[in-house]
């Protein structure tokens, strides 16, 4: 995740909450609701004291009665929740076809979603459309943009802090310019935070797939476009340049695969193993008329035997990359994803290929998410972000206070 | 019970301090003066710190000051390779007092630990009760330690695939607790010891000797991987690599299909003519090729180059910061050049690349490090209740964070 504040941190960033309001808080989110009794038992705190941090935490909006406990002895507990609305979090994917949204609460439930297809040419357009879908979005939760907590933006590349400006994000025209980072703050706040969309979808197979179980996995995206997000010990590894997991770059494409230029431009392995990749090698077979890689993979399927190979070459290419990543990084799972990655039948295409590359072999598992999980790998890594913004501010100095 | 993590406190202070006195050791501890001052009586009474005279041109009394003990023990650092056995004897402060090298007789890991073995002894003989007690042996393997701790396989370039259980022979050497690692992160380990790798929390080490292989580290620590497999980049599937499943024959055949010095050799082998002398070993290649000598200087570019492969592939996953080349021939200047070439041309953020710092003392460097934390953390951990010179400590395995490894490598 980059943060590209730049230099106007919020001030609300450095005063706190005191000690016991962020105690409570902290208690409060973990039990989802919980009674004034329970509370002062857990933190340790006195009845009276618990009494009066929840009167304030209620009147800054932050927590609020969710009902009351029935059926035990003594008289009905009153039981308090956190206020979903004390914090929105904004998700935006910026892909190449399709721009999609969702704003989530603090609690974590998505309260809208949307997508647009995405008509813009260069950075200014696209930037224009993110708007008006963040408007659509927060009108139908009924908030404003100012209003939201934390926006997180999954996108290809990845954020050069020496140009302040996105990188490696060739797929989308004039998405690498400085002025598209100046227009994105300017509409969303200083305060944006970027996610790489490979990295973005890894954070959600981590919070909703199958990353749950494991320590260390690595989201290998196989489709128009190729990368990794790559969790070690739990957390998301960007690297040193934030290029972590940026696997197009592997040298890996055999000269008769790809083609020279797009490896320049894009890796090797891209070029050889994207979509572009795999209808360059389906021509090269000598196939026909409209082309996709969608198509290929269907002529394999109806037992086309020049797709089939077509779709072999791939399965061994992409086994190859993720060779690689087991000798570097020899993660407990691979999860593989993207229009290519997930389609049926590959995978055991890929996993009879690592058998032979591998010195050890990894769980391979296919992604079971949507079109939505690099919106909601921005969700979660803006919750957390979001969670710390507002407990971090500053209740409202109640009357009469010192 | 307080009496004994103040003397704990005290130790760690001075592991890697100037002696002190009791008003400086109160404060860096943070323990009160009284305290230190019973807990440094203890521990001069049990041999573990002594008097380091006083220090003078100050105002006010003269100050004594401490040290932790000359005699208070010390540790073996042992670097098993497939040409040279290396050894060292350092203090607890990590001064090294002795260090000794012998070429690596005989084949198999048994001949070898065999020799190892009796190299510890002659080392604990000669040193005699000059150090105190010996607390701690640290042994740099050139193979993958399995989850036990103890066991090693695929030690190729001692001619031997395994699994062999290395720590028994050595722990009957010595009446010390032998703790074992692989070769190359003991070697990253230490880069970041005492090497380029200070204070850079994501780095690689990419050792290239006989065979190739590589340490990670991460957010400071090493990545060992879900299967103990991090790092094993001789088995990347570059351009015109051999699948690491038909590679041909065992033991140190398999290093040829590597980007190393057997690797090297087979290259010079395979070519069908050479203009002059052809070189028998990769030092003459070297020497070749800086004379200008055409098919030494392909070979050097063509070894360069699989480097640059090599780290690229690691940029690509792994993106680190920085990436050591080290390793009796990765260390050599001449590659560096190339390396970078390829390097800059595949990968759009390159890492910074330096040649090892250490040379061929990495491994070693990284086993003292491993034989001191241990026998400092123990003594840490008893404080002022142990440690008295010529004691008897408990000999066993020193559990391993490294995963187990498949037997089919075997």
């Amino acid at each position: 995740m980059a943060e590209m504040a730049g230099p106007s941190v919020p001030a609300r960033q450095q005063l706190m909450r005191s000690m016991n309001e962020q105690l409570l808080l902290d208690h409060i989110r973990r039990a989802g609701r919980v009674s004034r009794a329970d509370l002062a038992r857990i933190s340790s705190l006195s009845k009276p004291t618990v009494s009066g941090v929840l009167a304030d935490l209620e009147r800054a909006g932050l927590v609020r009665v969710s009902g009351t406990r029935t059926g035990l002895p003594g008289p009905a507990a009153v039981l308090y929740e956190i206020r979903p609305e004390a914090g929105f979090v904004l998700g935006l994917d910026v892909g190449r076809k399709y721009l999609r949204g969702a704003i989530g609460d603090l609690t974590g439930t998505v309260r809208a979603r949307a997508s647009l297809r995405s008509q813009a040419a260069g950075g200014h357009g696209r930037v224009a459309q993110l708007v008006q879908l963040a408007e659509q979005l927060c009108a139908e939760v009924g908030v404003d943009l100012p209003g939201i907590t934390q926006v997180v933006l999954g996108s290809p590349g990845v954020y050069d802090p020496g140009r302040d400006a996105l990188a490696l994000a060739g797929a989308l025209t004039g998405w690498e310019r400085p002025v598209v980072l100046t227009q994105l703050r300017r509409a969303f706040g200083a305060d944006l935070v970027m996610v790489n969309d490979v990295d973005a979808a890894a954070l959600a197979e981590r919070s909703h797939g199958h990353g749950r179980q494991v320590d260390s996995f690595a989201f290998v995206s196989v489709g128009t476009g190729i990368g990794m997000g790559l969790v070690l010990g739990g957390r998301l590894h960007r690297g040193a340049h934030g290029a972590a997991g940026e696997i197009g770059y592997l040298p890996l494409g055999h000269e008769d695969s790809s083609d020279a230029r797009d490896a320049r431009r894009r890796g090797s392995f891209e070029a050889a193993a994207s979509a572009a990749g795999i209808v360059r090698a389906a021509r090269r077979t000598g196939m026909r008329g409209p082309v996709s890689a969608r198509h290929v993979f269907a002529a394999a399927d109806k037992g086309d035997e020049r797709a089939a190979k077509v779709v072999a070459a791939e399965a061994l290419l992409v086994a190859k990359a993720i060779c690689a990543v087991v000798t570097v990084a020899d993660p407990n799972l691979v999860v593989l994803g993207g229009g290519i990655g997930q389609a049926t039948g590959f995978l055991d295409a890929v996993r009879r290929e690592l058998r032979h590359l591998a010195p050890v072999q990894p769980e391979l598992r296919v992604s079971a998410l949507g079109p939505d999980a690099v919106v909601d790998g921005c969700l979660a890594a803006g919750l957390d972000r979001a969670w710390e913004l507002v407990t971090a501010t500053p209740l409202p100095e109640s009357p009469g206070a010192a | 019970m307080n009496g004994d993590s103040t003397a704990g406190a005290i130790l760690s202070v001075l592991f890697d301090s100037d002696p002190l006195t009791r008003p400086e050791l109160s404060q860096r501890t943070r323990f009160s003066r009284p305290t230190v001052a019973e807990a440094v009586r203890r521990l001069l009474e049990i041999g573990l710190i002594s008097e380091a005279g006083v220090r003078r041109g100050g105002l006010g009394r003269v100050p004594t000051c401490y040290q932790i003990a000359p005699t208070a023990g010390y540790v073996i650092a042992v670097d098993i390779g497939g040409s040279n056995l290396r050894i060292a004897v350092a203090d607890l402060t990590g001064t090294v007092r002795v260090e000794r090298r012998q070429a690596t007789r005989g084949t198999g890991a048994r001949q070898v630990a065999a020799q190892t073995a009796r190299m510890i002894r002659d080392a604990v003989r000669d040193t005699g009760a000059a150090l105190g007690p010996l607390r701690r042996v640290g042994v740099a393997a050139p193979g993958v330690i399995h989850a036990d701790g103890r066991t090693m396989s695929t030690a190729h370039n001692l001619g031997d695939d395994g699994p062999f259980d290395l720590l028994t022979p050595l722990e009957a050497a010595v009446g010390a607790p032998v703790v074992l690692d692989n070769n190359v992160n003991l070697a990253a380990l230490a880069e970041r010891w005492r090497g380029h790798g200070a204070g850079v929390t994501t780095f690689a080490f990419l050792a290239v000797g006989a065979g190739i292989g590589m340490g990670l580290v991460h957010n400071g620590e090493l990545l060992r991987g879900a299967h103990g497999a991090a790092g094993e980049v001789a088995y990347l599937p570059l351009p015109g690599t051999v699948p690491h499943g038909q590679r041909p024959g065992h033991g140190r055949e398999l290093l040829a299909a590597e980007a190393g010095g057997y690797g090297m050799l087979a290259a010079i082998e395979a070519r069908p003519t050479w203009e002059g002398p052809r070189p028998s070993t990769v030092e003459e290649l070297f020497a070749q090729s800086a004379a200008g000598v055409p098919p030494a200087r392909e070979l050097v570019d063509a070894e360069a180059h699989q480097l640059g492969l090599t780290i690229a592939s690691t940029c690509a996953v792994f993106d680190p910061d920085l990436v050591v080349l080290g390793g009796g021939i990765g260390s050599n200047a001449q590659l560096l050049p190339a390396v970078r070439r390829t390097v800059a041309a595949l990968v759009p953020f390159p890492p910074r690349l330096e040649s090892s710092a250490l040379g061929e003392a990495a491994s070693l460097t990284g086993a003292l490090r491993i034989a001191l934390d241990g026998a400092r953390e123990e003594l840490v951990a008893r404080g002022a209740l142990g440690g008295t010179a010529g004691e008897e400590l408990p000999t066993g395995t020193i559990p391993s964070p490294r995963a187990a490894w498949p037997a089919r490598l075997g």
